[in-house]
């Protein structure tokens, strides 16, 4: 009950904070979305975010470039050729908690060295989306769920169930990619997740979490070759407010999935090396 | 231990038969036979298909679930010494172990593995399950048909979470494919059978449960069927010259879990199950 009390008021929240970060005409300060292919659609006329018969290729989850949920220094200047959305927070706006701010510079200062990514984990949410080897996004009407196959690192996918309006009962088994359940307004894909494990990194970046993370996913694809990310993150455990950023995918005309396997004689971690922080 | 399975083998082919019969009604029948058959097969969940006209291995609307990967199946009949009859879910055409057209070495790997109680199977290191491996491997696996991208995809829930993909798009076999777990595969239908042509494995997974062997020459033909709504026939034949003298084949019947949901299960996720692997050195 209390939960979901505090879920109406946040998704609440989460819709006034949505209506500014991510306005389209705020997104096209950064890209001209205007041009372009028009996006496919899907028979019953959903937008797809896959490739079509007459052309393979997937989302490459964009390494750099500011394709993170924050702008890590404010000396970043997001205005070159930047793939961060144009609302997108400096580190120094987003709302942390003083442990979960430390946490983050502990992460900076150590070179990200712990990375679990590295270690074969799955991703996570957001850090899904910016993994190298790209993101198919499968959208399967008959059974009421979109699956979203990783191809980079652990080869690992995620289910996201558009036919449940609510979550499972609590408590929830914290799992790294959580409870995501979805649904459609207008072209767009809003995931609402819970149940999330402690053990992930949010972004790249090292952005940190707690089990108490409620994420709101929006995914479009407002022409062809561009996919929009938007996460709006909320975790008392972890920060004051709830906050929001994303990025720009592209799409890659002729990537397939292959067998990139992680877990296969993986030599990076005792390679990543930084200071003890 | 290699001779108990030998000296054995003859003594449970008798069961074999036995069992054959009784199994015949207990298991999926191949077709009805009986008035009773004929009328549970009327009343029987119509098999669902895609807009296509393909056969869907998928659940429906009304109807989640997917295949739960049957422990204790195996490509070849009374493969564990202490089986006393074949799995009741493989294939009645399997092979008895005995006949299975294994080259000495390959048969050396096999009794080794089995002789140390497959200890060191590498799906328990959270390697994907390859081959036939994948189709018993539990917690139920999704098969996505992707008309959009013509591709076909199979989720095995656990493990390590992975996913495998089946290029429907009619390209041919890749000349020289990099080796991978799950290798390069090509599928066509033929009529509600999904066939699907394999090569480019490497040799680093057991192709199925019982550790069976194989190399990197492995060409694989699996044939997928959905006889009933409830059941998958799954089927593959193994083209090696590396480990085999000639191609055999074998496969079993994968029952429908209604239910069954995709959920995180995640073998890399503290995986403590390796160490408690034991078994003796041969």
């Amino acid at each position: 009950m209390i939960r979901s009390a505090r879920l109406g008021l946040l998704v609440a929240c989460g819709a006034a904070v949505g209506a500014f970060a991510l306005s389209k005409d705020a997104a096209a300060q950064f890209r001209d979305l205007s041009q372009g292919r028009p996006a496919p659609r899907t028979a019953d006329g959903r937008i797809s975010f896959s490739g079509t018969p007459d052309e393979v290729g997937n989302w490459e989850g964009s390494t750099g470039n500011g394709a993170e949920l924050i702008y890590p220094t404010p000396e970043d200047d997001p205005r070159n050729g930047t793939d961060a959305l144009p609302t997108n927070l400096s580190v120094e706006r987003v709302p942390f908690q003083p442990w979960a701010r430390a946490l983050f510079d502990h992460r900076q200062r150590t070179y990200l060295k712990d990375e679990p990514h590295v270690r074969c984990k799955p991703s996570g949410v957001a850090r899904l989306f910016h993994t190298p080897y790209g993101l198919e996004i499968l959208n399967l009407p008959d059974s009421g769920e979109v699956i979203f196959v990783s191809v980079g690192s652990p080869h690992s996918w995620r289910v996201v169930d558009l036919r449940a309006t609510e979550h499972a009962p609590s408590p929830l088994e914290p799992t790294r990619y959580g409870h995501s359940i979805g649904h459609w307004e207008g072209d767009a894909l809003v995931i609402d997740a819970v149940g999330f494990a402690a053990s992930f990194w949010m972004n790249r970046l090292g952005l940190p979490h707690t089990e108490q993370l409620h994420t709101i996913e929006r995914i479009s694809r407002p022409n062809f070759d561009t996919l929009i990310y938007e996460v709006t993150i909320d975790d008392p455990g972890a920060y004051t407010a709830t906050w929001s950023g994303g990025f720009y995918l592209s799409w890659r005309k002729g990537n397939e999935p292959f067998d990139y396997l992680c877990q296969d004689n993986n030599l990076d971690p005792e390679r990543l090396v930084g200071p003890e922080g | 231990m290699v001779t108990t399975v030998a000296s054995t083998s003859a003594r449970k082919r008798g069961l074999v038969a036995v069992t054959a019969a009784v199994l015949a009604l207990s298991s999926f029948p191949a077709a009805p036979q009986a008035p009773g058959a004929a009328a549970a097969e009327a009343a029987a969940k119509p098999i669902p298909r895609n807009p296509d006209g393909t056969i869907s291995f998928a659940g429906t609307k009304d109807d989640v679930g997917n295949w739960e990967g049957p422990p204790g199946t195996s490509l070849a009949n009374n493969v564990f010494e202490d089986a006393l009859a074949p799995n009741r879910l493989n294939l009645p055409t399997n092979l008895e172990l005995a006949d299975v057209p294994f080259q000495p070495w390959a048969r050396e790997v096999y009794d080794q593995r089995q002789r140390s109680f497959t200890k060191d199977d590498p799906h328990t290191r959270c390697k994907p399950s390859g081959a036939a491996r994948l189709f018993h491997t539990p917690y139920g696996f999704e098969v996505l048909q992707l008309a959009d991208t013509k591709e076909i995809m199979f989720l095995p829930v656990g493990a390590p979470h992975s996913w495998r993909v089946v290029h429907m798009d009619g390209r041919p076999l890749p000349e020289n494919p990099s080796p991978t777990w799950y290798g390069t595969s090509v599928g066509h239908w033929e009529g509600d059978t999904l066939v699907i042509e394999t090569v480019g494995f490497n040799d680093r997974f057991w192709i199925s449960r019982e550790g069976v062997p194989h190399t990197a020459q492995l060409h694989t033909t699996e044939r997928i069927s959905r006889p009933r709504f409830e059941q998958l026939r799954y089927e593959i034949t193994i083209d090696d010259p590396g480990a085999y003298t000639k191609p055999w084949t074998g496969g079993w019947n994968i029952p429908w879990s209604a239910g069954n949901e995709p959920f995180d299960y995640l073998c890399q996720d503290n995986n403590l199950d390796p160490a408690r692997m034991v078994g003796p050195s041969p």
